[in-house]
């Protein structure tokens, strides 16, 4: 199953079950898929989402605290993608007295305005803002935001790391400037163990999809990452039964590093060894961005800049 | 925050009215639902993109641009589906399934031609980022969304009542047979309303980018779904009954952001089962049958 999300996993994970079939899920990371009754499913190219807030937590809670960033804005889509961040994220920061969360609404994923939620944001004075989308919610959001003038110390988005080729062919550079996001391994050398580096694979496929038709990022390598260990399981599965293969998969776990970092699974199937630092874009000369690595430290290529109001 | 969603919404609905109003008219003259209007929706957004990429042509232009453009591929479109359709017992509702894949056809093609990614036009295009009304601060698309919306309800009007091209469609939209009968040359009339509805669309294509912040081959089911809750509320076969449609399509949707935003996607199902139960014809349900 490949689908950027989780829409279309959150109907194939019943199906894949009642057939007794595994779904090779590349993509859909939502927590809620992965239960310990359920053998048949596997995340091969991104964490489960409930890991990918962790460090926006632990940053606020450790650098930007000391640095202003006390009130909290969530706003998300109310899909298992970005729900699952929300709350995972809400739950990490509420360990800590000194952050308080002043604004916390989801919004259906088919949200395409956010004028009037982005003024109502604003009502609320928050120093960080954090929105949780799929990438058509974040150019709307980005969009709108500048359209608004508002600005915010700290604004987070999901995608404009995730796919930022095309975040920033919608939003512009400037529209990404201090924007925090999260950094894939299209931005970090993860010396992968396995298939091509991250500079040959991006030739490649600039190669096959001249004129920016398909905009090279996090689903790129993931689809890369996902045959790479499919084909890696099937030269040491014992059969093609669906729980050799998966355990042909699992056999894996922990002795692989991709294009996306360590290759780890949880007992229920999920990827838990690849991580997803905090990066910021800042300006680099007058029409790009690049994304430099603020957290965690043993990451961390740039200090972080706080947008002032 | 209530004014702030009272006036956005009002100034938002008006281009929701937009989006309504073509596929209204077509309904209202031919009896047929364009469920393809989306489509038609997003292929002028597409054309404003290129407009604006290979050439910067300002959105408003494109407009125009645009507005003739689709027009003229309407009159063959309608020649070429609508005649058979009429002529077939169940015409509404095989219209349904016939725009349905018409609508396929054209997500599938735009997709292979443009790729399935986001693709917007900078807000700068419209020449400034925002205006400030009774305090509250309004994006530039939906203020000139909005002025253009109005312009084209005022054609529509103008066209309708105030032309003898005009005179002849409202005879159609009261009856078809009669119509025929009277000697008015049906096909003609059809054709001009359809090549309008397209071009409606088409218009209301060039701002999507801005209103919906960018847009895709697949946004054409969004479009129908707001479009459907817009022109049933204001009245099925009303086109100026579009304008009420959209403006409280779009103050309620932006009260339901501000109060119960993770709902606010059930509105246009509400809005639609609500005037369903209450006013089947309606909100302007009487105008229509005596228009």
């Amino acid at each position: 199953m490949s689908d950027s999300g989780s829409v279309l996993t959150a109907v194939s994970v019943p199906i894949a079950r009642e057939h007794k079939m595994l779904l090779l899920n590349t993509t859909g990371t939502g927590a809620p898929f992965f239960t310990k009754d359920n053998p048949y499913i596997v995340l091969l190219a991104d964490p489960v989402s409930t890991v990918w807030p962790k460090y926006i937590a632990d940053f606020i809670k450790d650098q930007g605290v000391a640095n202003g960033i006390k009130r909290v804005a969530i706003l998300y889509s109310t899909n298992d993608f970005t729900n699952t961040q929300a709350n995972a994220l809400r739950g990490f920061l509420k360990q800590s007295d000194k952050v308080e969360i002043v604004f916390d609404q989801g919004v259906p994923t088919s949200t395409s305005n956010y004028n009037v939620l982005i003024g109502n944001i604003a009502a609320a004075k928050p120093d960080a803002v954090i929105e949780l989308g799929y990438v058509g919610n974040d150019i709307a959001f980005l969009r709108n935001l500048q359209d608004s003038g508002e600005q915010f110390p700290f604004l987070f988005t999901i995608y404009s790391g995730l796919e930022k080729e095309e975040v920033q062919k919608n939003v512009g550079a400037s529209g990404l400037a201090n924007v925090f996001t999260y950094v894939t391994g299209a931005y970090i050398d993860y010396k992968p163990t396995t298939g091509m580096t991250n500079e040959e694979y991006r030739k490649v496929w600039e190669a096959t999809y001249p004129g920016g038709h398909v905009e090279y990022g996090i689903n790129a390598i993931a689809g890369y990452m996902s045959g790479l260990v499919i084909e890696s399981a099937l030269a040491v599965t014992d059969s093609m039964d669906q729980l050799a293969l998966r355990k042909a998969i699992f056999s894996l776990s922990g002795k692989l590093r991709t294009l996306d970092g360590p290759f780890e699974l949880d007992d229920m199937g999920g990827q838990i060894g690849e991580i997803t630092p905090l990066g910021q874009f800042v300006a680099d000369g007058k029409d790009n961005v690049k994304l430099n690595t603020i957290y965690p430290p043993a990451f961390a290529n740039a200090k972080p800049v706080f947008e002032t109001k | 925050m209530l004014i702030q969603a009272l006036l956005g919404g009002l100034v938002f609905g008006l281009y929701f009215t937009l989006i309504g109003l073509g596929l209204n008219l077509v309904f209202g003259v031919m009896r047929v639902v364009n469920i393809a209007q989306g489509s038609f929706v997003m292929l002028g957004a597409y054309a404003a993109f290129f407009a604006w990429g290979l050439f910067r042509l300002h959105p408003v232009w494109a407009a125009v641009a645009v507005l003739v453009a689709f027009f003229v591929i309407g009159l063959p479109l309608y020649y070429l589906m609508i005649p058979r359709l009429q002529v077939a017992k169940d015409a509404e509702m095989l219209s349904l399934i016939l725009f349905f894949g018409l609508a396929q056809m054209i997500e599938a093609g735009a997709s292979i031609a443009f790729g399935s990614t986001e693709r917007s036009i900078p807000s700068i295009a419209l020449g400034f980022r925002s205006v400030t009304v009774l305090g509250q601060r309004l994006p530039s698309a939906w203020v000139v969304s909005a002025g253009v919306s109005a312009v084209c309800v005022l054609g529509v009007y103008l066209y309708l009542y105030r032309t003898l091209l005009g005179t002849l469609t409202r005879a159609v939209m009261v009856s078809r047979t009669e119509a025929v009968a009277s000697g008015i040359d049906v096909d003609r009339v059809c054709a001009v309303a359809f090549g309008v509805g397209i071009g409606l669309a088409g218009v209301a294509g060039v701002f999507a980018p801005f209103m919906f912040g960018s847009v895709t081959p697949a946004m054409g089911d969004t479009v129908n779904i707001a479009a459907f809750a817009v022109i049933v509320v204001g009245t099925l076969g009303n086109p100026l009954g579009t304008v009420l449609g959209g403006v409280i399509y779009g103050v309620s949707l932006l009260l339901m952001q501000t109060y119960l935003s993770s709902w606010a996607n059930l509105l246009p199902n509400l809005l639609l089962v609500a005037v369903l139960l209450a006013r089947p014809s309606g909100l302007l349900g009487r105008a229509t049958r005596n228009a």
